[in-house]
C-alpha cells in the first residue's frame, strides 16, 4: 500500500461526502415537491407526459397498488426488452449485422436490465445491435434506477407519514426521479466523457491493419485444428458515452463493451475513473440525507451514512492491502513498488489504474449494486476477491444501489431497534413509531429470501457436473467461489462477473434470470409491506426506554446487526471458498 | 417454442409477485384484526 494509493481513496471519498449534501437536499425538495431551480426546465416536459399518459398526479396510492403499478411497468417493459432482442436483425442501427440474440440469453438480459442487475452472459459488441444497447438497455438503465430511488421514496414517505394509507403515486415518483434526477446528471456527464475520449457515435467497427500480424490456432467443434494468421483487427465503436453515463449513475454496470470500464472506450482516463467511482457513490449517499430531511431527522440520515462508510473503509483497506501484497507463489519474481512497476498483484488489472484504483473500484461497485468492473475480480488474490463477494452478500447496503441501497439498509434499521427492544425489554420504535410483529415478519422474509435464493441455486449448480460444474474454468475453492459469486452476483442485482465461469449456457442463463427476479422483486414487495405498516401508525412521544436512532451506538448497533446477519449467513461458503483458497495458497497451491 | 415459454414464464412470475403481494397485505391485514 502507498501513501499516493490511500490519498487517491481518501480523496474519493471526500468528493463524495461533500456532494451528498447538496444533492440529498435536492432529492428531497423534488419528492416532496417543493421548488427546485430545475423546475422551469423540467415541469412542463412532466405535465406533458401525465397529459399523454392521463396520469392523475395528485393521486396517491396505497402501498399493494404502488407494488402492483411497479410489476406491471416492469413486466412489459421487460417483454418488450425481449422481443426487441429477439427481432434485431430485422430492426434498424445493426450495422454490423447481428443476428437476432439467441431466446435463453434474451430473457436472461431482458431480466437482468429490468432488475438494474446487468448480468451480462455475452460480448455486447459481438452481440447487441445499437438499437438494442440504445432503445432497450440504456432505457432500462434509467428506469430501473428512477424504480430504484423511487422505492427508496415510497419507504421514506412511509416512515414519515402518520395515519396516512398511502404512500405517493409510483409514476410521478419514478417520473421525477428520471427527469429531476438522472437525465440532468446524464446530460452533464455523458459530455465530461466525450471530453476525456469515450466514444459516442453510430459509424461501423473500425478496421485496423496490424503492426505484427499474429498466428492463431483453434480447434473447431468438429475436434478439427484449424490455424489462420489474423492481420487486421476490428475496433468495435458506437454510442458509448450516453450509455455509460446512466451506467454509473443509475448504478447498473452493463457494459457497452465487453471488458467494461476496463476498456479504454469506456474508461480511458485516471479522470474518468474518478468520475466513474464517484457517479456509482453520489446518489446513494446524497439518499441518506434525503432520509435525513424527509424524517426531520438530519442526524439519523448521518448515522445511517456513518454505518454505510465504515463499512465501506474497512472493505477497502483489505481489499487493498490483499492486492497490494507479493503473490507467495511467485517467490522468485520481484513485486515490489518501484518507478517501473505498481507492485502487488497486477494480474487482471489495468496498469493505468494500478492497484489502489483497481482495488477502490471493486470495492465501491460492489458496495452499491452497480457491477461495473475496470479489474478482473477473478484475477484478485483469494482475500481481495472475497471483498467484492462479501460486499454482495451483505445485501449491497453500504450506500447500495439507487434506492435499493437505501430501502435495504433501512430493513437492517427495523432489525436493529427491534433487537435494541428487546435488549431493554420495551416495544421497539423507530422515528416514533411502534415496530410490531408484522413490520418484524416483512423484514425477516426481506433478509431471508436473498441468501435463500443464493445458496439454493449455488448448491444446485454445485451438484449438477453436466449444467454448473461443467461451465467452470477453475477447480477446487477458486471454482465454488466463481458460482457462488455469480448467483449471489445475480440475486444481489448487482451484475459484476467474477470470471472464469462460461455463464452462456441454457442452464446458467435460466437460473440466473430466476435469482435476478427474485432478488429484486420477492424482496421488494416486504419492503413496501413495512412502508404501508409504518405509513398507518400513529407517532409514539419518545419515552426514556426509546432507542435514540441518531447517535454513534445507534451506527454501531447497526454496523453490528449486518456484520451479524451477514457472516451468520455466509460464513460457511466463504470458508469453503475464498478463505480455503488463501490458506492453500500460503501451503503453495493454486487454482 | 421458446419465445412463448420466456415470455409465458416471465408472465407467470410476475403473476406469483401481485399474489405475493396481496398475500402479504392480508396477512398485515390477519395481524391487525388478531
Amino acid at each position: 500500500m502507498t501513501a499516493n494509493g490511500w490519498f487517491q481513496i481518501f480523496f474519493f471519498f471526500a468528493l463524495v461526502l461533500v456532494c451528498a449534501k447538496p444533492l440529498g437536499v435536492y432529492m428531497a425538495r423534488v419528492f416532496e415537491r417543493e421548488r427546485t431551480w430545475a423546475d422551469r426546465i423540467f415541469r412542463p416536459i412532466e405535465r406533458l407526459i401525465y397529459r399523454v399518459t392521463g396520469i392523475d398526479e395528485s393521486r396517491e396510492m396505497a402501498w399493494t397498488e404502488y407494488a402492483i403499478a411497479m410489476l406491471v411497468f416492469s413486466l412489459v417493459t421487460m417483454i418488450v426488452t425481449y422481443l426487441i432482442e429477439r427481432l434485431q436483425h430485422v430492426l434498424p442501427l445493426n450495422p454490423q449485422h447481428l443476428v437476432a440474440v439467441a431466446p435463453d440469453l434474451a430473457l436472461n438480459t431482458a431480466a437482468s436490465f429490468t432488475t438494474n442487475t446487468n448480468w451480462q452472459a455475452y460480448a455486447p459488441e459481438t452481440t447487441m445491435s445499437y438499437l438494442t444497447q440504445m432503445l432497450t438497455l440504456a432505457y432500462h438503465n434509467f428506469f430501473s434506477g428512477a424504480v430504484g430511488i423511487a422505492l427508496a421514496i415510497a419507504l421514506v414517505r412511509g416512515i414519515s407519514r402518520r395515519e396516512s394509507k398511502t404512500l405517493g403515486n409510483f409514476w410521478v415518483d419514478t417520473t421525477r426521479a428520471s427527469l429531476w434526477v438522472l437525465l440532468p446528471g446524464c446530460l452533464i456527464y455523458a459530455l465530461l466523457l466525450v471530453s476525456q475520449g469515450v466514444v459516442q457515435n453510430f459509424r461501423p467497427y473500425d478496421q485496423a491493419k496490424l503492426v505484427q500480424s499474429q498466428t492463431v490456432t483453434a480447434t473447431g467443434t468438429d475436434g478439427k485444428t484449424t490455424t489462420q494468421t489474423v492481420t487486421t483487427q476490428s475496433i468495435a465503436q458506437g454510442p458509448t458515452a450516453s450509455q455509460e453515463a446512466i451506467k454509473m449513475l443509475g448504478t447498473n454496470g452493463g457494459g457497452f463493451f465487453n471488458a467494461n470500464s476496463a476498456h479504454p472506450f469506456e474508461n480511458p482516463t485516471p479522470l474518468t475513473n474518478l468520475m466513474q467511482m464517484f457517479s456509482i457513490f453520489v446518489i446513494p449517499a446524497a439518499l441518506t440525507v434525503t432520509l435525513g430531511r424527509m424524517t426531520k431527522s438530519p442526524k439519523h440520515g448521518w448515522a445511517v451514512f456513518a454505518a454505510m462508510a465504515a463499512l465501506f473503509f474497512v472493505g477497502v483497506l483489505v481489499a487493498y492491502y490483499a492486492e497490494a501484497q507479493p503473490n507467495p507463489l511467485l517467490h522468485s519474481v520481484s513485486q515490489h513498488v518501484s518507478p517501473l512497476q505498481a507492485g502487488g498483484n497486477m494480474e487482471g488489472k489495468e496498469v493505468r489504474f494500478g492497484v489502489a484504483n483497481s482495488a477502490l473500484f471493486a470495492t465501491v461497485t460492489t458496495d452499491a449494486s452497480c457491477g461495473a468492473v475496470n479489474s478482473m475480480h477473478d484475477s484478485f488474490m483469494p482475500l481481495g476477491g472475497m471483498v467484492p463477494l462479501v460486499n454482495i452478500m451483505l445485501g449491497e447496503v453500504v450506500f447500495g444501489g439507487v434506492g435499493a441501497g437505501l430501502y435495504g439498509v433501512l430493513m437492517f434499521v427495523v432489525l436493529s431497534v427491534f433487537i435494541a427492544g428487546l435488549m431493554v425489554g420495551r416495544t421497539p420504535e423507530y422515528l416514533g413509531k411502534k415496530i410490531e410483529s408484522y413490520d418484524v415478519k416483512m423484514a425477516m422474509l426481506y433478509v431471508l429470501i436473498f441468501p435463500l435464493s443464493i445458496l439454493i441455486f449455488s448448491a444446485v449448480a454445485l451438484m449438477m457436473p453436466n449444467l454448473g460444474l461443467s461451465a467452470l474454468t477453475n477447480i477446487g475453492p477458486h471454482g465454488l467461489s466463481e458460482i457462488l459469486y455469480a448467483y449471489t452476483s445475480a440475486t444481489g442485482n448487482n451484475g459484476s462477473a467474477f470470471g472464469g465461469l462460461s455463464a452462456n449456457t441454457h442452464w446458467y442463463n435460466l437460473s440466473l434470470t430466476a435469482a435476478m427476479l427474485i432478488g429484486r422483486f420477492m424482496m421488494i414487495i416486504p419492503m413496501l409491506a413495512i412502508a404501508g405498516s409504518l405509513a398507518k401508525k400513529k407517532l409514539v412521544p419518545p419515552s426514556p426506554g426509546t432507542f435514540p436512532v441518531h447517535t454513534p451506538l445507534f451506527t454501531v448497533l447497526l454496523v453490528g446487526v449486518i456484520l451479524i446477519v451477514g457472516s451468520l449467513t455466509f460464513f460457511p461458503a466463504l470458508s469453503l471458498g475464498p478463505i480455503l483458497e488463501h490458506l492453500l495458497m500460503h501451503a503453495g497451491k493454486s487454482f | 417454442m421458446w419465445d412463448v415459454g420466456c415470455i409465458a414464464a416471465s408472465v407467470l412470475f410476475f403473476m406469483v409477485a401481485i399474489g405475493y403481494t396481496i398475500g402479504c397485505e392480508r396477512l398485515g391485514a390477519k395481524e391487525k384484526q388478531g
